[in-house]
């Protein structure tokens, strides 16, 4: 409707102060689009037929669940009764009504046809030089060295679709990677890692996308200079360009090594890495430069019969949700003039188009990866016939909680927030079929409907995995009573801190941290090294949410609008390294930066708001 | 049958072009659009994916320049060229004569790179009151002379330009206040297909790495 109109504009022929005349024939005919094979595209990979039904699920629905505050939805709790829903985000009436990103919809295609991809783990290489990397010497273990080829790529989203080009990581060893997602990095604590990227992209690219690099490690604890800095300063070198390379150093020493105090309490579970490339992250993430980081130790050891005994291997599944558009080529489709957050219409796990899993009845892990630019995600896992499931939480971005929150009924996921769960299918007979779906409203880039504490959560929404549910199979795994417990922070300490408030607002048109649009060149904050701080990070933005992510170390959550959090983000069970913030909200967070000087950021994750400026340097000195 | 023909010619010299690896930034930005001469409708440039969606939304229906002649907004102004597109009004009492004064800055500081590799754009978003002759005072007031071209037209048509490009508010109420207008740049690369958004206050330093990083 709204592209058929913009296409109009070209086929007006009124002068420079008529415009209202329009060519009639236009208002019905098909502007005349060049069709026929992008050229983009080699055509031998043209292979897949195209067209395919319509899922009947795939629309969001507006029925609305019925009224709770986020407690509720968050316990498995019976549904129906209580309060009228009345916070509705109001219509607008007039020309803003219509979303302005134009972008069409994207061909339609048959959902849960294509097996869950798994992207491999990274695997080693013969150890190099790598003159730029600096192990602190607590790290007594050798590393292990590996190396990524970030490249241009062809890869079969949908098996109705042609190829998509995107960007992606590849695992150096692997000639060939047929998957939109990178390689899995898994690391050890306390055995560090070189990972040598290097840039193949294509230097003259023509689209959205700028083929410059810089990896951010996200969620990690290292070396400024291996954090992925967004932008070259003088003397300091983090971007590289097609042709070049930068070796990344992951000490992976726990945090407070450095002084004599390593917390084995504070280590990560999943991760990711993704492009940090200063005003264009979000086209390069979305361009597909993504993959996932997996930590282990003798706690979380990757083997259900060893350590705290959490499902693993084959029953241990990272599902990176993403949420793209595509073109009537099958290409990426993104609007580069739209700086209020991206917002795709179709569903994406680990790279491929709503595919499905076959699962044994028994218990599984699912780490689950909010992996959208600007899309929030209220997953639930809904049986068909459309009852909710249960599952017990096991992590957050900040690793294993002290303890399960079990029965839980929803994953609310900011963007690049993550959590692990564990769902035990042995509660369901063979033949069940499960679904992931997404129960969230939002409209737009602004966020979700409704609040931090009461989301709008719709009836139905669309299915992003399918899960079937197959023949018996033995489980030794469990979910302990007590996973990595950790201590909350002391009103000593909270005391002592250093206090600092950042505000998060829209100002003419662009994103500020305490009315400033980024500037790398210098920092917004300079913090003491092992000195504790507390960060009050408020939302003065009306109706905007921002996922506030800050690098180097994860957040204790003290406050939630003067309250207690709520147990998934609270101090004691939880640590975070995206906080959500919703409209008007206002989260105190607890941080010592250890181990690491030099220059840091905290950013917006919805990744337009963060190119659109909301981010500042903080140097930890 | 002959468009077709040209179509196709067109298409292979950009397509060499490309593959050329050649720099837009040296690249003349005066390069020929002989295909459009006598057409409004960017469709029948032979553009592919993101290049023509770029192309749509500067679309060709014709805005007056500062001289008072009717500019083809894509064909003559962006196509090709890397350019830094601003939207002021002449009546501005807010962050306009800053925009304008930085982008001063900016193109001093680009010295002979200006109006050879990049051009500036600017809309208007007062297109009511704004009158080309005012635009031509504007630019006077400004010491504006080449290579910069300010636009006014049709309200419609600069409304829907300014929504295209970015330049709006989700929220009617701060949209409705001019006053409070997006005060960003879009710097562009038409022919790389790389488009992004700047603070029009950042240091005029910035600024022009933001354009250099854009260009390469
Ligand atoms: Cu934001």
């Amino acid at each position: 409707m709204h592209a058929l109109a913009r296409r109009l504009r070209g086929g007006s022929h009124a002068g420079a102060f008529g415009v209202a005349v329009k060519s009639r024939a236009r208002v019905t005919a098909r502007p005349p689009f060049v069709r026929g094979l992008d050229p983009r595209v080699p055509p031998e990979l043209y292979t897949a037929a195209r067209g395919a039904s319509d899922a009947p699920h795939q629309g969001l629905h507006r029925e609305k669940e019925k009224g709770m505050n986020r407690r509720d939805l968050l316990r498995l709790s019976i549904i129906g009764g209580g309060l009228a829903w009345t916070q509705r985000r109001p219509l607008f009436a007039g020309p803003l009504a219509r979303p302005f990103d134009d972008l069409p919809p994207s061909p339609t295609t048959t959902p849960f046809v294509t097996p869950l991809p798994a992207p491999p783990v990274l695997t080693p290489v013969a150890p190099f030089a790598a003159p730029d990397v600096t192990f602190p010497p607590q790290a007594v273990n050798a590393p292990t060295y590996y190396k990524i080829i970030s490249e241009e790529r062809f890869v079969s989203l949908h098996p109705e679709l042609p190829p998509t080009r995107m960007w992606g990581y590849r695992d150096a060893n692997v000639a060939n990677w047929p998957y939109a997602v990178g390689p899995t990095i898994v690391a050890r604590a306390e055995h560090p890692i070189v990972v040598r990227h290097e840039n193949q992209l294509p230097a003259n690219h023509v689209g959205f996308g700028v083929p410059e690099e810089t990896v951010h490690f996200h969620g990690g604890h290292m070396e400024a200079r291996s954090d992925g800095f967004p932008e070259s300063l003088p003397g300091y070198t983090t971007v590289f360009g097609p042709g070049e390379h930068y070796d990344y150093g992951y000490a992976m020493l726990d945090p407070g090594f450095s002084h004599g105090a390593p917390d084995a309490s504070d280590r990560p579970s999943t991760l990711w890495y993704h492009d940090h490339l200063l005003d264009f992250t979000a086209q390069n993430v979305y361009r597909g430069l993504v993959g996932l980081f997996l930590f282990q130790d003798e706690l979380d050891t990757l083997d259900e019969t060893t350590g705290l005994r959490l499902p693993s291997g084959e029953f241990d599944v990272p599902l990176a949700f993403q949420d793209k558009r595509l073109d009537d080529q099958g290409q990426l489709a993104y609007d580069v003039f739209d700086h209020n957050g991206f917002l795709g219409d179709k569903w994406l796990v680990n790279g491929a188009i709503q595919p499905y899993l076959n699962v044994k009845r028994r218990k599984y892990r699912f780490r689950l990866l909010n992996g959208c630019n600007a899309r929030f995600l209220g997953l639930r896992l809904v049986r068909q016939g459309g009852s909710i499931e249960p599952f017990d939480l096991i992590a957050t971005e900040g690793g294993l909680l002290s303890a399960p929150l079990r029965n839980r009924n929803l994953a609310f996921l900011s963007p690049a927030q993550r959590e692990d769960i564990v769902v035990d299918f042995a509660r369901y007979p063979a033949g069940t079929v499960l679904f992931f779906e997404n129960r969230l409203r939002q409209d737009d880039g602004r966020g979700p409907s409704g609040t931090f504490d009461q989301p709008e959560l719709l009836n139905r929404g669309p299915r992003f995995l399918k899960i079937v549910v197959g023949a018996d199979a033995p489980d030794p795994s469990v979910v302990p009573n007590v996973l990595r417990p950790f201590t909350a922070i002391t009103q000593a300490e909270i005391n002592a801190a250093t206090r600092r408030t950042f505000e998060f607002k829209r100002r003419n048109g662009v994103w500020v941290i305490n009315g400033q649009a980024v500037d790398l060149t210098q920092p917004m904050a300079t913090v003491q090294e092992n000195a504790p701080e507390i960060w009050r990070l408020k939302n003065g933005s009306g109706g905007w949410w921002h996922p506030i992510h800050i690098h180097l170390e994860f957040m204790h959550v003290l406050k939630r609008n003067g309250q207690v959090p709520p147990p998934d983000e609270r101090d004691g069970i939880a640590k975070r390294d995206v906080i959500t913030l919703g409209p008007n909200d206002e989260v105190e967070v607890f941080l010592k930066f250890r181990d690491f000087r030099g220059r840091w950021v905290m950013h917006c994750h919805t990744i337009e708001h963060e190119d659109a400026f909301m981010m500042m340097r903080f140097d930890v000195v | 049958m002959r468009a077709r023909t040209l179509a196709l010619a067109l298409c292979s010299l950009l397509a060499a072009c490309a593959a050329s690896g050649s720099d837009p930034l040296t690249r003349g930005a005066s390069a020929t659009t002989e295909l459009a001469v006598g057409t409004t409708d960017v469709h029948a440039l032979p553009l592919q994916g993101e290049r023509r969606r770029a192309a749509e939304k500067f679309g060709d229906a014709p805005l007056l320049d500062q001289a008072g002649r009717e500019r083809r907004v894509f064909s003559e102004l962006v196509r090709d060229r890397v350019v830094v597109v601003s939207f002021v009004y002449t009546r501005c009492q807010g962050s306009c004569p800053g925009t304008t004064a930085n982008l001063v800055r900016v193109r001093d500081l680009l010295g002979e790179r200006f109006g050879r590799d990049v051009t500036f754009v600017t809309f208007s978003l007062d297109p009511e009151r704004d009158t080309p002759s005012d635009f031509a005072d504007y630019a006077a007031r400004h010491g504006i002379t080449d290579g910069w071209t300010f636009l006014t037209g049709g309200k419609e048509r600069l409304e829907e330009l300014r929504k295209d490009l970015g330049f709006y508010d989700l929220d009617p109420v701060i949209d409705a206040d001019r006053t409070q207008h997006a005060a960003t740049l879009i710097v562009g690369n038409e022919p790389r297909a790389r488009w992004m958004h700047v603070p029009a206050a950042l240091p005029a330093e910035a600024l022009v790495r933001a354009i250099e990083r854009v260009a390469k």
